[in-house]
């Protein structure tokens, strides 16, 4: 029972993790109808950015670690991702819009593959140790126990979805999303700027998956160019099993890949780890494919 | 009159609903042996709904369709066109990257003989049986003027033939039953007659039975021998033109414009 | 028309006649030019054989039947594991311990390299009916995810197999296969995708890559059709499976992921969609400029994916636009009649 609990709080805050990455495909396929398959490189490059930018302010300002100094690389590397999508749509998928989507899927391929190997070239290939930006302490409640790092990248998570949340239901821009999203051909007669609502779901995307990357960082601490791969597929999974262009499914979806895959590692063995995953994304597809909180919809002509 | 001719095609009290909204109510309706019977409403009154769920597309909440007597809701598209169903879309859906003539002998595969391994191997019996294909893909084309576009990419036709490409495509299956959503839609008023001068001589060649939707009143009541109307959802009128063009529940319909070509776009 | 059927009533002929040929030119090449262009060359030429085989064959469910399959490497690990296993276990043994001289031997060998390598078809063509049945009622981008998640499966399933190796990975199978073998089944690949698709039911498979509504509505049984030609592709991956096997007596799963079937996807897309003699160049310039740029190592795979991105910008058709690479090109043209 110890160990069940304790795998689940595991599973939870690795989950957490899958949901932030999830998000970004979420929004992305619920406005463009694409796959944004370099969007787990994203979250691989917002690591990097994560470990360069602390490796910076220790060299200048001296290694300490601290919440702040943890605040400062989380906002550098959202920063520098937000303008990495943004280039990513506009060089790559824009010119795409209308053609045939199979076109923009071998793109966004292409993309993934380009910042993978682009990465092993301007990174190296071996990985690399995340800076320890806070000071790892670990908390007992009775057998179980959970680690500030835990806390810290679940509260992270919950703050990001909340912030997310407002905008997208609270502010203007979140209301075109949702009109572009329900309708791009509808939205743009009532006048929404399409390319804009575009361009700001790709950066809200990839600063989310920025900030996963970080987290990734904390919290296990070895970085490398093709770590975006598995990650990105877990939370494509994610994204599609909570149903896909749903934003709370996204977050059920990444927490249920996480239990999922952790449970799988405690309980089986480790070697199933990464095909747990295609088994959920296979049954859901087959079984439920609009996801757990997607509607059924009539399609066709 | 002469006695009504037997029933092909027979709807009998179809409903279906897209979420909240009640796309078609209660509608019935026949299409007799070698009878042309045109369908007619305004914008979203559910005439396109209606040729899918006939076409198996949707499956309808409620009511059955029955070809030649036997339910026909509920199946597949392809096995109801195998049962003797064709239609066309109301925006040209022609195989665009395939070449004229590939459109016609694509739609005459379940004709074709040969099985997998023959055509793996091109056998003789494989290789006569794609010649006759051709052969009769070829007449096919030639009867609707079309044989000097063989080798052309579908895509590249010009409009009106689009058109009657996707008329020959939807004959290439040999159905008894030919439905046409919009044949003559976009065109002027030249291209219409002759388009429907070439439906009715089908009608006659072909021992057919053509249903066949269309906004503009005046073409309908040309070459019709019963209308039917539909409006949001419900079957409001059916019967001769003539009486149709008077009967005041459709005129109402069509905002008070009976004779005029009321609702085009 | 006389002349088309006598053209055509002797198709079969033609067609035996031409792979005769082919098969012919092929001894004789492996005879002399690979003779002596040494083992590092013929190994490229055999990864080029390989690779043909592929992208054809993924040909015809993506650019024909336009069906986005990323799982094909799946479907040649399982290929290659079976007939491995197959010659492994049972005929390689037997073989062995036969009191048989060199002829006799070599005979033997390679109607037991035959009999594998038609058995990795057949077990890779039957996951494919498996896989395909299910999943091919996706579409687009959906069905590219699930033929990625199973070909996944179809390697984790491997790989957590322990009498074919595991994690270490299958050693010592024999090497009964070279240059003659895989451009044998290259060549058969070719020839039989070529004659399907220019068979009605290849204009039907056709038909559903361009509008599969409308392809239904005209009788196209679309999952017949699809998994027939998700089965047959799934066949010749399995195949090609076999032949890297006992060419290179070692197999591992890390070859097989879902990273090896994108690289086929690129062979098709870069050759054009629906294009035989594009895949077939496609896959042998692919095959030799990483080798080429291997002074650039680093760079090589990043100009590789530069490549496909700007290929997709700006010629999304492809090399070859869906067309056919036909002699007219290059010879001078007859004048029609
Ligand atoms: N797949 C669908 N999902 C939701 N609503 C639909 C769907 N298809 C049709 N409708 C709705 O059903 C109604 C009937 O549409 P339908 O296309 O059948 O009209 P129509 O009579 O063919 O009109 P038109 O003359 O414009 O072609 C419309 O209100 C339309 O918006
Ligand atoms: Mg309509």
């Amino acid at each position: 029972m110890e160990q069940f609990v304790q795998q689940l709080i595991n599973g939870l805050s690795l989950g957490t993790i899958y949901a932030l990455i999830a998000l970004g495909y979420t929004m992305v396929y619920g406005i463009l109808r694409l796959i944004n398959f370099a969007h787990g490189d994203v979250y691989m490059v917002g690591a990097f950015f994560g470990y360069y930018v602390a490796r910076f302010i220790s060299t200048q300002l001296g290694y300490v670690p601290s919440m702040l100094n943890f605040f400062l690389v989380l906002a550098a590397s959202m920063a520098g991702c937000a303008i990495l999508g943004f280039v990513i749509e506009r060089g790559a998928y824009r010119p795409l819009r209308r053609a045939p989507r199979l076109n923009a899927l071998i793109t966004a391929i292409g993309i993934s593959l380009l910042l993978e190997n682009l990465g092993q070239l301007v990174f190296g290939a071996d990985p690399k140790d995340f800076p320890n930006l806070i000071p790892r302490t670990t908390l007992s409640i009775g057998v179980l126990t959970v680690s500030n790092i835990q806390l810290i990248v679940v509260a992270t998570a919950i703050v990001l979805t909340l912030g997310l949340e407002f905008i997208v239901h609270r502010t203007k821009m979140g209301t075109a999303m949702r009109a572009v999203s329900f309708s791009g051909d509808a939205a743009g007669l009532m006048g929404i700027n399409i390319n804009r609502v575009i361009s700001f779901t790709f950066v809200l995307g990839s600063a989310l998956a920025a900030a996963a990357g970080i987290l990734v960082g904390l919290y296990n601490p070895k970085i490398d160019p093709l770590m975006g791969i598995m990650p990105g597929l877990k939370a494509f999974v994610a994204a599609v099993l909570g149903g896909i262009g749903n934003i709370p499914g996204a977050i059920l979806g990444g927490l249920i890949m996480g239990t999922a895959e952790t449970f799988t590692v405690g309980y089986l063995s480790s070697t199933y780890r990464d095909a747990i995953t295609f088994v959920i994304l296979v049954a859901v597809l087959l079984f439920r494919p609009t996801g757990l909180l997607g509607t059924p919809a009539r399609s066709k002509f | 009159m002469t006695t009504p001719p037997e029933i092909v095609l027979e709807l009998t009290d179809i409903c279906l609903s897209f979420g909240g909204l009640k796309a078609i109510k209660n509608v019935s309706l026949t299409v007799g042996k070698r009878e042309l019977v045109g369908l007619i409403g305004p914008n979203g009154a559910g005439k396109t709904t209606l040729f899918n769920m006939t076409t198996g597309v949707y499956c309808p909440d409620q009511g059955t369709i029955a070809l030649s007597g036997q339910t026909i809701s509920g199946l597949p598209p392809h096995e109801i066109n195998r049962r003797g169903i064709a239609r066309t879309f109301q925006n040209i859906r022609l195989w665009g990257n395939m070449t004229v003539l590939d459109n016609v002998r694509a739609a005459l595969h379940k004709t074709a003989r040969a099985g997998l391994w023959q055509i793996i191997a091109a056998s003789h019996h494989h290789a006569r049986d794609e010649d006759r294909l051709r052969e009769y893909a070829r007449e096919q084309l030639a009867y609707f003027d079309l044989i000097r576009f063989e080798n052309d990419l579908a895509k590249n036709l010009p409009y009106g033939e689009q058109r009657r490409l996707e008329i020959a495509r939807a004959l290439a299956t040999n159905p008894t039953v030919l439905m046409l959503d919009e044949p003559v839609a976009g065109m002027n008023t030249g291209e219409k007659v002759h388009l429907m001068e070439l439906i009715k001589r089908l009608q006659a060649d072909r021992r057919l039975s053509i249903l066949l939707i269309e906004h503009d009143m005046k073409v309908v009541m040309g070459i019709c021998e019963r209308v039917a109307v539909l409006d949001y959802g419900e079957k409001i009128a059916e019967g001769p033109p003539e009486a149709i063009q008077k009967d005041p529940r459709v005129i109402e319909a069509y905002l008070g414009a009976p004779q005029t070509t009321a609702a085009t776009n | 028309m006389p002349n088309r059927l006598t053209v055509s009533a002797s198709s079969t002929q033609r067609t035996f006649t031409w792979y005769a040929l082919y098969a012919l030119v092929i001894m004789l090449l492996s005879r002399t030019v690979v003779g002596w262009v040494g083992a590092y060359y013929e190994q490229i030429l055999i990864f080029i054989g390989i690779n043909i085989t592929l992208a054809v064959s993924l040909n015809l469910v993506l650019g024909f039947a336009g069906q986005f399959s990323i799982g094909h490497a799946g479907f040649m690990a399982l290929g290659g594991y079976s007939s491995a296993a197959l010659s492994y276990f049972v005929l390689n043994p037997a073989l062995m311990s036969l009191p048989l001289d060199g002829m006799l031997h070599a005979v033997l060998e390679n109607v037991a390299l035959a009999i594998v390598l038609f058995a990795g078809g057949i077990a890779a063509a039957i996951a494919g009916l498996l896989v395909g049945i299910p999943t091919l009622r996706l579409r687009g981008d959906y069905l590219a995810i699930a033929t990625l998640g199973m070909g996944e499966i179809i390697r984790v399933v491997i790989l957590n197999t322990n009498f074919v190796g595991g994690a270490r990975g299958f050693t010592d199978i024999p090497r009964w296969t070279g240059f003659t073998w895989v451009y044998l089944i290259a060549g058969a690949c070719v020839l039989v995708v070529r004659n399907l698709i220019a068979s009605t039911s290849g204009r039907a498979l056709t038909a559903l890559r361009e509008d599969e509504d409308a392809a239904a509505a005209m009788g196209i049984n679309t999952t017949r059709h699809k998994v027939m030609a998700f089965v047959l592709g799934a066949f010749f991956a399995g195949m090609a499976g076999g032949l890297l096997a006992h060419y290179m007596q070692y197999l591992h799963t890390n070859s097989f992921t879902f990273l090896r079937s994108i690289e086929i996807v690129v062979f098709v897309v870069l050759g054009g969609g629906g294009s035989i003699t594009g895949s077939i160049i496609a896959a042998a310039v692919l095959t030799v400029l990483p080798e080429a740029l291997r002074v650039a190592q680093s760079w090589r795979m990043v100009s590789y994916s530069l490549l496909l991105v700007i290929m997709m910008l700006t010629r999304p058709q492809g090399l070859m636009g869906g067309r056919e690479f036909h002699w007219s090109w290059i010879l001078p043209r007859r004048k029609q009649a």
